[in-house]
């Protein structure tokens, strides 16, 4: 398995210690809060950062943010253009070059009931975007006998379900014609119409654009073979997938659950296993790793 | 005698010289200003429909002809997604020529605001410099209608009464 990474619009935005201190090790989240010490993780433990740029575990020497300081991160964040992200703000979050996920926390403005943005932003946090090529290795035999079939992924958060549909989509991509319908930019990771991520040659991405509406769209105007999409639930996701299956086009998707069984139960998902629906659940965990593939069942159609 | 007449062509031609550079200021200040109307539409239109980042927008306004244009080119040569819009303005704006000190104002009340909100402030905070931005253009027509002529029969006689004194 290959990761792959690029650190350089992180860096960027951070003040110069705190960058120097996260281009030497392999970083997985920064965490800026207004007026307390940078936290950086490193393979799940978090450590401050000191003035000459490296990590500690000591809070006294830990590099404190100010509040202009948190702004002006924000501002290099929004690359001066926070009208350009305010969707994004509305959701709680910016994806910058590179795919990875700025978490936004702050007061929330409210206008005719919905946010309209978040003011005086208290922290951020920064969660480093891999792609690990190669993750899917094992279940595109399952995925793919013959053709493709009908499958869903199954699995509580954290299992690596959108890591293991991202490396799904690259592969695939490289002889079908895949549509991702991305809503929260997380397989793709779109930045200014890029996929930051490596989604395969003939893979487009519908971004930022709910599931259900992406779906219709994919089938009608991008000639798609195969449609991925990430954590389906409500019932207009299913209707969509419902016409997508009418339309020949084939389903790869994720849900949160525990196993075939527990998906079964869950309203509307329950009516898309089976019978004109998924032909493959497959559950996955972390026993041995990201991204366990803990249970295949086959349903008969 | 040749001279004198040469040196009362050179009186005249300098002086007529000034007062063409005076005209000329006042219709490169109108020209601007309307290049900065032209700019601050599209400039909206960017924000408003396509919520183009401030850095797509400078590229774009850069290909256009005239002290605008060069204005947004020269932003360019700046990381303008790191540095801060007002400061980077503040900088560059004065290198703008034509422009008084009042129409340098309107341009960094703009500079202060442009991308620090969402779009809808941002619409309005344009509007508003868009109005100011129409009010000294009509003034400059003005000033350009009334003194451009003037400025330049002035210093032409200006030119012709030293070369006489001096003759």
């Amino acid at each position: 398995m290959k990761i792959k990474m690029n650190l350089e619009p992180v860096l960027r935005c951070l003040p110069q210690n705190v960058a120097a201190a996260a281009a030497k090790y392999e970083v997985e989240e920064i965490r800026i809060l207004a007026d307390k010490p940078v936290i950086i993780y490193i393979s799940g433990e978090g450590f401050f950062v000191n003035n000459m740029g490296d990590i500690t575990s000591v809070q006294n020497n830990g590099v404190i943010i100010t509040k202009s300081m948190l702004n002006e991160i924000f501002r290099i964040i929004c690359d001066n253009s926070i009208y350009a992200v305010e969707d994004e703000i509305r959701c709680g979050y910016i994806t910058i070059q590179g795919g990875h996920r700025v978490g936004i926390c702050g007061t929330a403005v409210i206008k005719s009931g919905q946010i309209s943005t978040i003011k005086n932003i208290s922290a951020l946090n920064i969660r480093v975007a891999k792609q690990a090529i190669g993750t899917a290795k094992e279940i595109i035999p399952i995925v793919m006998d013959k053709i493709v079939r009908n499958t869903l992924i199954v699995s509580p958060p954290g299992c690596g379900k959108t890591t293991m549909l991202r490396d799904i989509a690259r592969i695939l991509g490289f002889t079908y014609r895949v549509g991702i319908a991305d809503e929260r930019s997380e397989i793709a990771a779109v930045y200014q119409g890029i996929p930051q991520n490596d989604i395969g040659v003939r893979s487009v991405v519908m971004d930022a654009c709910p599931k259900d509406v992406a779906i219709n769209m994919l089938i009608r105007s991008m000639g798609v073979e195969v449609i991925l999409t990430d954590e389906i639930g409500s019932m207009a996701d299913v209707e969509a997938i419902k016409s997508a299956l009418n339309a020949g086009v084939k389903i790869i998707a994720s849900a949160h659950g525990y196993s075939h069984k527990d998906i079964i139960k869950k309203p509307y998902i329950k009516d898309l296993i089976g019978e004109y629906g998924f032909e493959k659940v497959i559950t996955l965990s972390r026993k041995y790793g990201v991204g366990t593939v803990e249970e295949v069942v086959e349903f008969d159609i | 005698m040749i001279f004198k007449i040469l040196g009362s062509l050179v009186i005249i031609g300098a002086c007529s010289f000034v007062g063409h550079q005076i005209s000329n200021e006042l219709r490169g200040r109108v020209k601007t200003l309307e290049g900065w109307q032209c700019a601050l539409l599209q400039i909206e239109n960017y924000i408003c429909f396509t919520k183009m980042p401030l850095a797509e927008i400078y590229k774009q306004q850069s290909t256009i002809k005239g002290e605008v244009g060069d204005f947004f080119k020269k932003l360019l040569q700046y990381d303008v997604q790191r540095v801060d819009t007002k400061a980077l303005w503040n900088k560059e704006i004065e290198k703008i020529p034509y422009m008084t000190k009042e129409d340098k104002d309107i341009l960094l009340m703009l500079a202060e605001n442009l991308g620090t909100s969402i779009t809808e402030t941002q619409v309005n905070t344009i509007e508003l410099i868009k109005k100011n931005i129409e009010q000294n253009l009509f003034e400059a027509k003005e000033n350009e209608k009334r003194d451009a002529k003037m400025y330049k029969t002035i210093s032409f006689f200006t030119g012709v009464g030293i070369a006489i004194l001096l003759c």
